[in-house]
């Protein structure tokens, strides 16, 4: 009978659970959080650069989720909506983070710490292909401009549509590819610069 | 150097392959004349591809664990608040303050208005003017009713009443009588 129950929950699609949520099923909301939880975590990990705080976040956004249940609308998507939750976070927590700096001048992220850069006469290729590949492409994300740095998350790591993108980042079409082809050129000249 | 800034804009295009046939014609064939061009493309392109490829980062269960305990928490808070909020200023509603603003404003205004003399009181006596006009209509009606020959108008209506009963013969003048009686009444 359980099992019944989460075969047919996993058939529903996130609409549809979502719906199931507003008129009060709690099971419907645990199987969001499952759908979501890593999605969200990575996007927000990439963005903000700190697992802990990447996973604080995603909570944050789940329980805001739980108290505003009824905000959802099904005029969008539910995944862009809460990306779009997740994102807005993510900003605070950025801008939080800036003025922290600020204050206390300089900060390495955790991931910062341990990492032994390669020497400077590799060609960017090598180095992507290197073991340091991935924490590389990750320090270069962070140093792009949160504008791009988004863009280019949604798009290249999420693997999201122009349009879902442009939806959660709240600007046309036209601008988000824009800044997604800039962002990709930035990337590779900060990939370069390592 | 021209064809170079138009193949750097359309190498995301290319990518995700929403470029137009024109286009795609002309990068292919720039693409294939200009070694640095290229070379950034393919670059771009193994870097899109190891973006997509990064570990993904999973959660734990503790993930579930602790947003279930944050939820309750969350639930335990707002019960709490609301139980300590017997009485709270957020419980009262805009427009009673709005309204209690208003009316301390006009009572102010009504005391500042009165201190400064704009306001008459009602016991103020009348105007100069006013007086003398009233009393000279007073003394005006004295001398009138001083006049010899003139009748008060209850002096009238009594001479009236008499002069009618007086006179039984004649039922037309005395209906005349009766009716100029009543009419005075009413009066």
């Amino acid at each position: 009978m359980i099992m019944e129950k989460e075969i047919k929950k996993k058939k529903l699609t996130d609409e549809e659970l979502i719906k199931k949520f507003q008129n009060g099923d709690v099971w419907a909301f645990e199987e969001i959080v499952r759908r979501y939880r890593d999605r969200l975590t990575n996007f927000v990990y990439r963005y903000v650069h700190d697992r802990r705080e990447a996973e604080d976040l995603v909570q944050d956004t789940f329980l805001k989720l739980y108290q505003n249940k009824h905000a959802y609308k099904e005029i969008a998507k539910f995944s862009t909506w809460i990306y779009t939750i997740a994102a807005n976070l993510a900003k605070t927590l950025l801008r939080k983070r800036k003025t922290r700096k600020l204050m206390f001048f300089s900060r390495l992220g955790p991931e910062d710490k341990d990492l032994d850069l390669p020497s400077k006469d590799r060609t960017t290729q090598e180095i992507l292909e290197s073991e340091h590949g991935e924490k590389l492409i990750q320090q270069a994300i962070s140093k792009l401009p949160e504008h791009f740095r988004i863009a280019i998350i949604l798009r290249d790591v999420q693997e999201l549509s122009y349009e879902e993108t442009s939806s959660i980042i709240g600007k046309p079409i036209g601008t988000v590819k824009s800044r997604i082809n800039r962002a990709r050129l930035r990337l590779q000249k900060e990939l370069e610069n390592m | 150097m021209k064809n170079c800034y138009r193949f750097k804009t359309l190498i995301s295009n290319y990518i995700d392959k929403k470029i137009s046939f024109r286009d795609r014609r002309f990068f292919e064939s720039h693409r294939k004349n200009c070694e640095s061009c290229s070379a950034l493309f393919a670059s771009i392109f193994k870097t899109k591809v190891k973006m997509h490829q990064m570990p993904q980062i999973t959660v734990g269960d503790e993930f579930m664990t602790s947003l279930r305990k944050r939820i309750l928490d969350h639930k335990n808070a707002r019960i709490l608040s609301s139980q300590n909020k017997n009485f709270s200023l957020n419980r009262i509603p805009a427009f009673a303050y709005a309204f209690s603003s208003v009316l301390v404003l006009v009572i102010v205004g009504f005391l500042m208005m009165k201190t400064s003399g704009s306001v008459a009181p009602q016991s103020q006596q009348l105007p100069v003017a006013t007086q003398q006009q009233i009393d000279d209509a007073r003394q005006f009606q004295q001398q009138f009713d001083a006049t010899p020959g003139y009748l008060a108008p209850e002096q009238m209506a009594n001479t009236q009443v008499d002069s009618g009963l007086g006179n039984e013969d004649d039922p037309a003048r005395n209906f005349e009588n009766n009716l100029n009686k009543v009419d005075y009444q009413k009066k």
